[in-house]
């Protein structure tokens, strides 16, 4: 099995080992975790010298042993005996009080500092732009926030007190040997020099197979996701044994990695472990050799023999440390860049706005994000007052880019957009909202009750409002008909409700808000066919009287729209009402076509005619 | 792999042995070896004993002095040796181990019916097959080796107490009897806590974690303020829940640790005693001093596995809670060949948890006819899609397919009478060509053509640049949603099977896209059993046989005509209320 295994390795293509952080290394990576513990630097100072404190202390009972031993090898009268003892369990008292206190003040510290730390990054997510938000991205932000964060905690509690006080005993414990007696302190610098040799030695040889066994993780990983994701397509087309294989390929890849991996890291490995638990196996033979030379007395080489046993029990704790910090570095930097997002220029200035009338001028736009390339060229229009607006066009044609610019999700390229004749970018961002309405496609309701999510659009309004507004967007019966009526908790993102329930309340609200200018994009979809009759009712009251801009596929329901927009590769490339357009014979007419043909084609398994 | 009288959790120890199969022997070995080392730690410590007792005595010579350099290098060796073959056999043979029972867990995953699968979010599995095995594969090959290595030398050095004076060797072991059940039991409570943190910890990370997701919305309705005030008391709460578990850990874990360490004084004290008092002579004095030095290092050094320790318990847990998973049975070999391509349903209920979702459902759907599915949202339409596929099995009654109930099939031939169109379409990161030959790979290129014809998808795959070699799927190139749906179709047409079922979906595509679908989909019905969770007007009005579902019961059937002439029927209403909705048209109220 071993021999099989073997081989499915090395015929398995590994997949290019790029691990992304290799170019950490141990300074770069504390220049990047360091500024997260400037703000409470008091704080992992102190900790870090109680830490060094407790380290000290540690070496307290060997020195005392090593007095008592020597007291009955050269022969002195016994007298301090249970003064050593008693001194030695001060000593095991301190390095424990002196431990907790470090730990305490650095763990305060860590917790204090996430805390600024996430109420800093939530403060800036109130000014970054709208489409920031709603992007894919809002995951990788809740990613960060959440759990990079909190992975700062290992570094800073943790690491900065194990680094520091290590650093400095070890030094500290140098110096005394050195002092004690120069050639044993040689030979206990030079040990330190060599289990720092095998330590880097030993994690770059198995670096590139630890990358290899990483990637082969994320494949099999990824190919996991892939076949839970398909599994109803792999079950009906009998693909279980190729997704399968795939998955099979990277666990047997990954085992083969990681045995290599531990072929070549154990030998130098081991010997760093050899050398740092059982110094006695240099510090005998040398301290005997030199003793024998008369480079030192009988006192001296017992010293070594017994305080030199325990100076590299402190070097153990940070391999760990230092194996984990270019993963720490790796959070470190997705928090950093987080933490300097940019955020939307705004001005505070109220502006007069004259009515809710829509101008773009030759806006143009692109996302960072899609290489540079123009989702919006050059678009120009006016959306009127009590008009309908309609905005139609082949996927992936600009017509949502165009909805949230309105909304300044995001700001446009060039050109600008008015509202009643102001620039949107010399609003203040709380006025422009009050101007603006919006209903989308996915709806997000808060983890609170159904008042509380309606009220969100006015906060002072009254229960006779909220009903009114909940009945004119046909959700009254069936918030009635839940059991605790409108103070119904509606769940995690709105889980407790049906899509179209949650669209309902989402009409409501914007109902209630009573904005000049209504946006919607596609704002039946995923709504169950019985409930449709309802939404469209309640989409009737909301647009009443507004400045109405829409998107919608079922082009039936655009075809009264005062002005009808159609979009084609960013472009604007027709536009006019319904009747005009069709005579036109251009794209309206071609998308109007398909439209009542697939409205009209059955699906039936009789030979059509 | 786990049989289902009996759970696959037994307990850490047990269940990592089993897991390991026939590698256990190896791992064994390898830890048997690292308690060797560890022991051979002592010979060193022995020697070094001896030697403090001749300098006391004076009669060290350079000959013992050579004498020692050549038994630590001796030892030197040994331990180098025995360490080396340890971690090699531990390591190589627990990482294959691992890649083993990984295989097998999937092996068994495959089997498992799409129900209990879909019951797990697919985060929760693929943790399981990570960072799970990987928590197993660190408490096997690092953490219970340590145990063993840590406690080698303490035993050590205690027996050889033992052997010089009882007594003393009992004052250096109190404070590891108190100490190590205290060490044990603040564990225990440690995991308690731990775990009451987890709970509290994720409802404040979701408190916060809404503020994200809900800034957008809250901004357009100028409600910042009020969100950020629940965020600023998420964030809080974390730091104080934070806060209090160290409270409550850091004095009890030092206690502990402290309590261990102690047993260094109290023993300085009562070697003194006893030699003072003449209870011993100056030489076992003198090894006692140097030995306590030994005992309890490596003892408290072990601290940072325990978390090892306790993350691979848990993670065993879960790894059988999958393990554990009934799987699907079907026979291996055809034991009956279905009699043509109905599909009927005989009296079928179905449950899921404890709320029936389909109670009492009989229906046949005759070959090359087409039957309609239409009901509320919830009324069971597309569980009885999944009960067709076998995704589940019903509880009581039977789906039979040409007179054969499902349960008989091999998975082969329910392969062959089914295919399914999904509403979510999932395309592989392949070629489009890889994509539709999905369910026929040995497919010739003519025969993916003409599918991707019949599906209205051969155009725009000739205009991709690379046509049918344009890869697609996650990171590949972007196709528009109706796109992806009619390569999915492609994929249906050219697996070729008798019954097709149908999840007809409500979001609509543009004008172009919606009509390519719909011609695909027609061309896919044609001639054969079509099953359809229907939404679409002329879908349902051409339908062979039309199924009214309401609460998981049929509460009409019939064909257009029969229903619709009914005037207070269900269908009818339905059918009323989807035809003003199409009528509709904004601003005109």
């Amino acid at each position: 099995m071993a021999e099989a295994t073997a081989e499915t390795g090395s015929e398995g293509q590994p997949a290019p080992a790029k691990p992304a952080d290799t170019d950490i290394t141990l300074t770069t990576g504390l220049q990047i975790l360091w500024p997260f513990a400037e703000m409470a630097k008091g704080r992992f100072i102190a900790a870090a010298v109680l830490a060094t404190l407790s380290s000290l202390a540690l070496l307290g009972p060997f020195w005392l042993v090593y007095r008592s031993v020597e007291d009955i090898v050269l022969g002195h009268p016994p007298d301090a005996m249970y003064d050593y003892a008693l001194l030695a369990a001060l000593f095991v008292f301190l390095q424990y009080a002196f431990l907790a206190a470090a730990m305490w003040v650095s763990h305060h510290g860590a917790f204090a500092t996430l805390a600024a730390l996430r109420l800093r990054v939530g403060d800036r997510l109130k000014g970054v732009p709208l489409g920031f938000l709603t992007s894919r991205r809002s995951g990788e932000v809740q990613r960060t926030l959440n759990d990079d964060i909190e992975r700062l905690e290992i570094f800073l509690a943790h690491a900065i007190p194990d680094l520091v006080s290590t650093f400095t005993t070890a030094l500290f414990l140098i110096g005394w040997l050195l002092l004690v007696n120069l050639p044993m302190g040689l030979v206990g610098v030079a040990m330190v020099t060599a289990a720092a040799i095998l330590m880097t030695q030993s994690s770059r040889r198995g670096s590139r197979k630890m990358a290899s066994y990483l990637a082969s993780l994320g494949r099999m990983n990824g190919s996991m996701v892939e076949f839970l994701r398909a599994m109803p397509v792999v079950r009906t087309f009998n693909g279980s044994r190729r997704v399968f294989g795939e998955t099979e390929a990277a666990i047997a890849d990954g085992a083969e990695y990681q045995a290599q991996w531990a072929r070549e890291f154990v030998p130098l490995y081991t010997a760093y472990f050899v050398l740092l638990t059982s110094p006695v196996l240099v510090i005998v033979p040398a301290g005997l050799w030199f003793w024998h030379l008369g480079l030192l007395d009988t006192a001296v080489l017992l010293f070594f023999f017994i305080v030199g046993l325990g100076f590299t029990l402190p070097l153990l704790r940070v391999q760990q440390v230092m194996v984990r910090l270019s993963y720490l570095a790796l959070g470190a930097r997705l928090v950093k860049e987080l933490d300097e997002a940019e955020i939307l220029k705004v001005s505070s200035q109220p502006v007069s706005v004259a009515d809710g009338r829509i101008d773009v001028q030759n806006v143009s736009f692109s996302y960072e994000a899609a290489g540079g390339t123009e989702a919006l060229k050059n678009i120009t229009f006016s959306a009127e007052p009590r008009q309908v607006t309609a905005i139609v066009g082949p996927s992936g044609s600009g017509k949502s880019t165009l909805a949230r610019l309105i909304a300044r999700f995001w700001d446009v390229d060039s050109g600008a957009i008015h509202l009643g004749g102001v620039d949107l970018r010399d609003f203040p961002p709380e006025q422009l909202m009050s101007q603006l309405a919006f209903v989308f496609q996915e709806t997000f309701l808060f983890d609170d009750t159904i008042a509380a999510n309606l009220r969100m659009a006015r906060p002072e309004a009254s229960d006779a409002e909220l009903e009114g507004a909940a009945r004119a967007a046909n959700a009254h019966d069936f918030i009635c008909a839940l059991p605790g009526g409108y103070d119904t908790p509606v769940g995690e993102g709105g889980a407790r409700l049906s899509g179209g329930e949650r669209q309902r309340i989402a009409i409501a609200r914007a109902i209630l808000k009573d904005a000049p200018v209504v946006l919607l994009d596609e704002a039946t979809a995923y709504v169950d066919p019985e409930n449709e009759v309802a939404l469209q009712a309640a989409i009737d009251e909301l647009v009443a009287g507004k400045t109405v801009i829409l998107i919608a596929h079922r082009l039936s329901t655009i075809a009264g729209a005062d002005q009808i927009l159609v979009l084609d590769e960013g472009r604007i490339v027709e536009r006019g009402r319904h009747d005009a357009l069709l005579e036109a014979q251009g794209l309206y007419a071609q998308l109007w076509a398909a439209f009542s043909e697939a409205d009209a084609t059955a699906l039936s398994n009789r030979e059509q005619p | 792999m786990s049989t289902a009288a009996q759970p696959f959790y037994q307990g850490a120890v047990p269940t990592a042995f089993r897991l390991l199969g026939k590698r256990a022997q190896p791992v064994l070995f390898g830890i048997g070896l690292r308690f060797l080392q560890a022991m051979c730690a002592g010979i060193p410590v022995g020697y070094l004993v001896w030697v403090v007792n001749r300098l006391r005595d004076g009669t060290l010579t350079e000959a013992d002095a050579w004498q020692a350099a050549i038994v630590t290098l001796i030892a030197v060796c040994a331990q180098y040796g025995v360490w080396y073959l340890s971690n090699r056999i531990t390591w190589t043979n627990t990482y294959y181990a691992i890649g083993e029972a990984r295989a097998r867990a999937l092996a068994h995953v495959q089997q498992l019916s799409l129900g209990s699968l879909q019951s797990r979010s697919t985060g929760d599995m693929t943790s399981v097959f990570s960072t799970d095995f990987e928590a197993v594969s660190t408490f096997i090959s690092n953490a219970l080796p340590a145990l063993f290595g840590a406690i080698g030398l303490p035993v050590v050095v205690l027996t050889v107490m033992v052997f010089l004076d009882p007594p003393l060797a009992l004052a250096v072991a109190v404070s590891l009897i108190v100490g190590v059940p205290l060490f044990i039991w603040t564990n225990r409570r440690f995991k308690a806590l731990a775990l009451l943190r987890g709970d509290r910890l994720a409802s404040a990370s979701g408190r916060m974690l809404e503020y994200v997701q809900g800034i957008a919305i809250a901004r357009t309705f100028n409600q910042t303020s009020d969100q950020l005030s629940h965020f600023e008391q998420a964030v809080e709460d974390i730091r104080q829940i934070n806060g209090r578990l160290v409270l409550y850990l850091l004095p009890l874990g030092m206690l502990t640790i402290g309590v261990i360490q102690l047993g260094t004084p109290v023993a300085m004290a009562f070697i003194s005693y006893r030699w003072l008092g003449g209870a011993v002579d100056v030489g076992t004095a003198l090894v006692f001093f140097v030995l306590i030095l030994r005992v309890y290092g490596p003892i408290v050094a072990l601290a940072p596995e325990i978390e090892n320790l306790r993350l691979g318990d848990a993670a065993l847990e879960r790894i059988g809670r999958i393990l554990d998973l009934e799987p699907q049975n079907a026979p291996d070999r055809p034991v009956v060949q279905p009699d043509g391509h109905s599909l009927s349903f005989r009296n079928v209920t179905f449950a899921y948890g404890d709320q029936n979702v389909l109670e009492d459902v009989s229906f046949t759907a005759e070959a090359g006819t087409t039957t309609a599915i239409v009901g509320p949202s919830g009324s069971g339409k597309s569980t009885i899609l999944n009960l067709a596929a076998r995704f589940w099995d019903s509880q009581e009654g039977a789906v039979a397919i040409g007179g054969v109930d499902v349960r008989l099939l091999t998975p082969d031939q329910l392969f062959e009478e089914i295919t399914i169109v999904f509403q979510e379409v999932y395309l592989f990161r392949a070629s489009i060509r890889e994509n539709i030959a999905f369910g026929r790979p040995e497919a010739s290129l003519a025969d993916i053509e003409s599918a991707a014809r019949a599906a209205q998808a051969h155009e725009f795959i000739q205009a991709l640049p690379e046509g049918y070699d344009t890869v697609v799927g996650e990171g590949g190139a972007t196709l528009s949603g109706g796109e992806r749906q009619r390569i999915s179709i492609a994929r249906a047409i050219l697996k070729d099977a008798p019954i097709v079922l149908l999840d007809e979906a409500t979001a609509s595509l543009d004008a172009l896209n919606e009509r390519a679908v719909r011609n695909a989909l027609a061309n896919l019905a044609r001639n054969r059993t079509v099953l359809v969770v229907a939404h679409r007007l002329p879908t349902i009005q051409a339908a062979d046989q039309i199924l009214v579902l309401d609460g998981g019961q049929i509460v009409e059937r019939g064909n257009h005509e029969s229903l619709a002439a009914e005037p207070r029927g269900r269908y009818r209403q339905f059918w009323e209320s989807r035809a003003q909705a199409l009528a509709w048209r904004i601003g005109q109220a």
